[in-house]
């Protein structure tokens, strides 16, 4: 039980896959202009990341392991994630018109989300049985949420500040991704 | 040459797995993309338009707009020579749905 705690807490805050991979990037800073949509997008990339890391589990062990094609990992990993964001996509154009326009062209991009393809691997790598796979995958995707919402709550209050014409929109965001990441390596080595 | 035949074979049974899942999204999440028009409704709706072909709702004559209305596309007080008399008419004759003046 304490180690389970021990890997959402790891996945979510200390190695945050934003703030201390650097994995989604692209999503973080093109979705995180409004807390609503920012919510939104991290729930749908949660959501994502718990599928497609416990059914890349389930293929790794049960078909590539058996079968020893482990280099298949890639594409099949890419695989389940671009079907899944399509199923995604499909459900929210039927019952979320709202939020599917909000997102526009990053609900497609959330297959090319390194987020997804590096909890997919590092479930591998590390070794990790299916529980705890699945922990991984809640805690990262709580994480990637948690780091949306804290940008997107300081890119509210920017709106409002006088900014210099020169570092306006995206590069005062990657400064304050990069503060922010400083200030999440205060909990670096926290877990190993 | 067995390994790519078995990796083959193991990445076209995923892929057809993913794509019958896909499929079955599609037909259960389907919109659908143009409304039903009302033969009904089309014809009282041109005969309670003045039906002058003047054009100035933007529409070809009055029949386009009268389908136009039904599908959602215009408004209906859309129409310049009829004016409120004939938008409520029209509002009467579609329940006004989705429809504001």
């Amino acid at each position: 039980m304490i180690n389970l705690f021990t890997i959402f807490f790891a996945a979510a805050v200390v190695n945050n896959f934003v703030f201390y991979r650097f994995l989604g990037i692209c999503p973080f800073l093109g979705v995180s202009r409004r807390t609503s949509s920012a919510v939104g997008m991290g729930l749908a990339v949660t959501f994502v990341m718990v599928l497609a890391g416990s059914i890349t589990w389930l293929i790794q062990n049960i078909v590539l392991n058996p079968l020893q094609l482990p280099f298949l990992q890639y594409a099949s990993f890419i695989l389940v994630i671009a079907a899944l964001v399509q199923l995604i996509e499909m459900y929210m154009k039927k019952h979320q018109q709202a939020l599917y326009k909000t997102f526009g062209i990053y609900l497609p991009l959330i297959t090319t989300n390194c987020a997804i393809l590096g909890l997919a691997l590092l479930n591998i790598v590390k070794g990790y049985n299916f529980i705890e796979a699945l922990v991984f995958a809640v805690g990262g995707g709580i994480g990637f949420t948690l780091a949306l919402v804290i940008m997107s709550g300081i890119r509210e209050k920017l709106e409002l500040a006088d900014v210099p014409q020169a570092l306006k929109g995206i590069p005062i965001a990657l400064i304050i991704t990069g503060l922010l990441a400083l200030a999440f390596n205060g909990f670096a080595g926290m877990i190993k | 040459m067995n390994r790519i035949l078995i990796s083959s074979i193991v990445m076209a049974l995923l892929g057809l797995f993913f794509a019958l899942v896909l499929s079955w999204a599609s037909k259960k999440f389907a919109i659908e993309q143009t409304k039903q028009i009302d033969p009904q409704k089309l014809k009282q709706i041109v005969l309670a338009l003045p039906k002058t072909n003047c054009g100035r709702c933007g529409y070809a004559n009055c029949g386009a707009f009268a389908k136009a209305i039904l599908e959602g596309n215009a408004p209906v007080d859309g129409c310049v020579v009829g004016k409120e008399e004939v938008a409520k008419k029209i509002e009467e004759i579609i329940g006004n749905k989705n429809q504001n003046l």
